[in-house]
Order: structure tokens, then C-alpha cells, then sequence
């Protein structure tokens, strides 16, 4: 058998990588094989990523307003443009995150310079009501669990995102305006 | 010491964070002159903290290729003109600048140690978050690829699997890690040591899962392939006709003594001795001084010790001498 990647040598070197499941086999002559061996990460097949450009239907003009990409772009070059791009093409972008990553919400860190501004930028956003999904989930979670301390936070949080003002920020003028 | 995080099976531990700045396109979209606000950023925030600075413009083509083989630069990075790295002066932290992501910060240690490559790539990311990360509150840290976005976190171990290699069990192994989420590289089989039968097992998935549970999974998974390496290790040894005492012994005396060494041959025969120092049979060196002869053994690296164009018999004659002068203090036990 002639090696996958040089089609010149005798492949004698399996090359077998695992990616969400799905085994890709190579026969790789050793040169090859250490060609290939020294590069560092994934090697990433778009065509698992992005199946079929056509699915992205839903407004397929919509454009990135800082960098312009569209979603047949970021189907093209498996890349997404910038910052942005999440924000003006998130309902393009969401199911290929969901496609690689299973999960759809981040419950790891954070930036520092990100915690102060978490709440009322969130709150603001059209993507609240997962927020409040989330919010929800983890009340529900910290109840079994019996942290009460932390369910009376996310109560809290859960409440504000309603438009709600929790019982222990509740300040006087806010009330009456309220009515 | 480098033995005491099981390093004669895990080779090295990386993990790795892609993180990009919010009022700048990701790398595929910037201009020039972003690209090159972007190095001067990052150079300005680490300048004074003991990194040197590599611009791929005025590297050669054989100095680029030293950093690819030392695992400290992807061949991507290398690839693009305004592409940066800032290297650690004790070589743990790279930090690739302008590859697919704005950085790639890169903590590389020897053996086993997740929690340890964690806190050294924590620490560097919280001096350059200072500047304004893309973070978004649903989706983490937004990466130029879906598959790193949330954590940007890929974490993962080389691992040098000899005994589940000759056993023939690897192949399953390999398929059943690969079912749990897990991405699984690997090189092995007949006449394969050309890697040194290394796998490479990474997370699969950066989004949903704490950087925590990340390092703490992956650390469970790969300690039970220490485990079952080790017991096959022992295995092999006891259940020794002479054979492989006899190999592992021949592939000592062939690195001690040869004239010539193709890279090859070398990583073949000092999986072997790795092997025998694991199990006792030698003395006097650590598997990671060997992963050290190993990368210091690689084609651009040996070139780059040598004048001019060097011939391939050159170049195996220079990988000898380093391999016979490496391993003088490796004895038989
Ligand atoms: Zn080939
Ligand atoms: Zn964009």
C-alpha cells in the first residue's frame, strides 16, 4: 500500500485520530508520518463541522456589521470573522456550536474585567430568556443540592432578569415607581 | 523531579488557551496593520516579564521548523507573515500570536501535570486579558473556531503506550477513549515506531464544561492508561523468553556506540531504552532527559547545529554523536 499523504513511499505507519467519535484512518509512510506527528493539534475536517452550506437557510445575507462575513463565509473557511460575527450571526452560528460542542453554555471562567458588567449587559441582550433558563437551572440544581445561600442569589438574579427587583435591594423610590 | 509525575509513560503535559481581543478582527480578517498592533500589544504587556520575542518574518525557514518540532509553534503560525511567538526563557509558556486566534497561550511541562500547566496558563492569561477579551456571557471566550469556543481550553498528555503498542491492544484502547470525548492521536503498529509509539489524548469539547472538570477528566482518563501500560509493562518483562531484554539491550549498545542514526532508527531505539529504564533494566538517566535527546535529534534541529546545507549522512553523523555523548551516563543496571 503506497502512504495516503505522499502517494511515492510504502505506507507502513497507521495513523488513526478520533475526533467526536469518528475514527479517520491514514496509511502514512514514516517520513509522512513524522511530517505529520510534529504539527501540535486537531487536524480539522470542515466538512464535519459544516456539513452542508445550503442549511444555513435563515437569512443567508445577513452580514457581520464590524467585518462584513456572512454565513456561507464562516461555512467556507470553517472560521468565524470576528467578535461580532456571535452577535449579528448568532442564529447561524449556534447550531454549528452545538453540532461540535454538544453543550451550548459556557460554565467555566470568566476575564476578570467581564464580572462587573455580566448582569446588565446580559439582562439588556434578546438572549435573556436562555439566561433565564440558565438561571432557573441552577436554582433548581442549588435547591437539590440544599445551598440555600447560593438559591437565594440566583433567585435573586432570576428575579432581576424578569424586570422583578429582588426583596433585598428593593429601595423605596423604585417601588413606588413601579405602581 | 520529572520522575515523580509518572514521565517515563506521559511524556509531557500541554494545555492550551485560545483567547481573542474584542475590538479586533480574529486573525483570518485582519489587516496588516492589526496584525501588527495586535504583536506590539502583546509584546508590550510581556515585554519586560523574561519572554523573547520571534517574529516568523525574520526567522528562517530551518528555525521555524525547530520551533515545530519542539512543539512550541504550529506550522500555521510559521506560515503567516505578521505571525509572533513569545517564548518563556524556561520554554513552559509559548504564546502564539496571530495564528487562527488573536493568542494561543501554550504551557508545556514534562510528565503528568495537568494542574500545574493550568495555573502557569492561568496566570499569563490574566496579565493579557487586561486589554479586553471577546467574551460572551452565554458562549465564554470567542474563539475564530466553533470547536474551541467557551473554555478555548485544550488540554492534553503525550503518552509513550510501548507495552499496549506490542501487545496489539492499542488499537482498542485508542476506540474506546475516543468514544468518551476524547480526541486520540496516535502512531503505532508494525514497524511504526517512527513516533516512538506516541499517542496524544486531548479534550474534545471546550464548551459546557468547567476548565476544572476539563483537567480533572482528562487526568482520570489518562492515569488509568498509565495504569494499564504499567501492568502490561510488568507483564512483558516477567513473561520475557529473553527476547525483549535482548532487544532493549541491543537498541542501548546501537545508540551508544553508532556512527550513523536516521531519525527513525532514533526514536525506535530510545523508546527501547525508555522502556528499560521503566522497568529496571537501566540506570542513570530519566525518560525526560530522553524526550530532550529525542526533540534535540529531530531533522531541522540537528540542521541547525550544523554550517551551510548539511547531507542527510551528515546530519545522521552529527545524531549520532549526539545520542553517544547523551546517553554515556545510561548503564545497564
Ligand atoms: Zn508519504
Ligand atoms: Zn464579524
Amino acid at each position: 500500500m503506497l502512504c495516503d499523504e505522499c502517494g511515492v513511499n510504502n505506507a507502513t505507519v497507521e495513523f488513526v485520530s478520533i475526533i467526536n467519535g469518528k475514527k479517520i484512518e491514514r496509511h502514512l509512510c514514516p517520513a509522512c508520518a513524522h511530517k505529520l506527528g510534529a504539527d501540535s493539534f486537531m487536524p480539522f475536517s470542515w466538512g464535519d463541522v459544516f456539513p452542508t452550506v445550503g442549511s444555513f437557510s435563515p437569512r443567508q445575507e445577513a452580514r457581520c456589521s464590524v467585518c462584513g462575513s456572512t454565513l456561507a463565509d464562516i461555512a467556507r473557511t470553517g472560521l468565524i470573522g470576528c467578535a461580532q460575527c456571535y452577535h449579528d450571526l448568532r442564529e447561524g452560528i449556534l447550531p454549528i456550536v452545538s453540532r461540535v460542542q454538544t453543550k451550548t453554555r459556557h460554565t467555566g471562567r470568566a476575564p476578570a474585567t467581564f464580572e462587573s458588567k455580566k448582569i446588565p449587559e446580559t439582562a439588556s441582550k434578546p438572549e435573556s430568556e436562555t439566561e433565564e433558563a440558565r438561571l432557573t437551572r441552577e436554582l433548581n440544581d442549588a435547591v437539590a443540592k440544599e445551598e440555600y445561600e447560593r438559591a437565594a442569589a440566583l433567585r435573586d438574579q432570576l428575579k432581576a432578569l424578569r424586570g422583578e427587583l429582588p426583596n433585598s435591594q428593593k429601595k423605596p423610590t423604585d417601588s413606588k415607581e413601579g405602581n | 523531579m520529572a520522575g515523580s509525575f509518572d514521565a517515563d509513560i506521559a511524556a509531557s503535559t500541554r494545555v492550551r488557551l485560545a483567547r481573542n481581543y474584542a475590538d479586533l478582527p480574529f486573525p483570518g480578517r485582519m489587516s496588516r496593520v492589526q496584525a501588527k498592533k495586535l504583536n506590539e500589544r502583546v509584546a508590550s504587556r510581556l515585554g519586560n516579564r523574561e519572554f523573547t520575542r520571534l517574529d516568523m518574518a525574520s526567522l528562517s525557514p530551518n528555525e521555524r521548523q525547530v520551533l515545530v518540532e519542539r512543539h512550541l509553534a504550529s506550522r500555521e503560525l510559521c506560515e503567516r507573515p505578521e505571525g509572533m511567538l513569545l517564548l518563556s526563557k524556561d520554554e513552559k509558556i509559548s504564546i502564539m500570536v496571530g495564528e487562527e486566534d488573536h493568542l494561543r497561550i501554550q504551557c508545556l511541562l514534562p510528565g503528568l501535570q495537568l494542574e500545574e500547566a493550568d495555573n502557569l496558563s492561568r496566570s499569563v492569561d490574566a496579565m493579557l486579558s487586561v486589554d479586553g477579551y471577546a467574551y460572551d456571557a452565554q458562549l465564554g471566550y470567542l474563539t475564530a473556531c466553533p470547536t474551541n469556543v467557551g473554555t478555548g481550553m485544550r488540554a492534553s498528555v503525550m503518552l509513550h503506550l510501548v507495552g499496549l503498542s506490542s501487545t496489539g491492544s492499542m488499537q482498542s484502547l485508542l476506540e474506546t477513549v475516543g468514544k468518551f470525548g476524547y480526541t486520540v492521536r496516535g502512531f503505532y503498529g508494525e514497524g511504526t515506531q517512527a513516533a516512538g509509539d506516541m499517542v496524544q489524548i486531548s479534550n474534545q469539547v471546550t464548551l459546557g464544561l468547567s476548565e476544572e472538570e476539563i483537567i480533572r477528566n482528562l487526568g482520570e482518563v489518562v492515569r488509568s492508561i498509565v495504569k494499564k501500560e504499567r501492568s502490561v509493562r510488568e507483564a512483558m518483562l516477567k513473561g520475557d523468553s529473553g527476547e525483549l531484554t535482548d532487544r532493549l539491550n541491543r537498541s542501548l549498545g546501537i545508540l551508544k556506540f553508532a556512527r550513523r542514526m536516521s531519525s527513525e532508527e532514533m526514536m525506535r531505539r530510545l523508546s527501547d531504552v525508555k522502556l528499560g529504564l521503566s522497568i529496571g533494566l537501566f540506570e542513570g538517566m530519566t525518560a525526560a532527559e530522553l524526550d530532550k535527546l529525542a526533540t534535540l535529534g529531530q531533522p531541522a534541529s540537528i540542521a541547525s547545529t550544523l554550517t551551510g546545507s548539511p547531507s542527510s549522512a551528515q546530519r545522521d553523523e552529527a545524531r549520532a554523536k549526539l545520542l553517544r555523548v547523551g546517553l554515556k551516563e545510561c548503564k545497564v543496571f
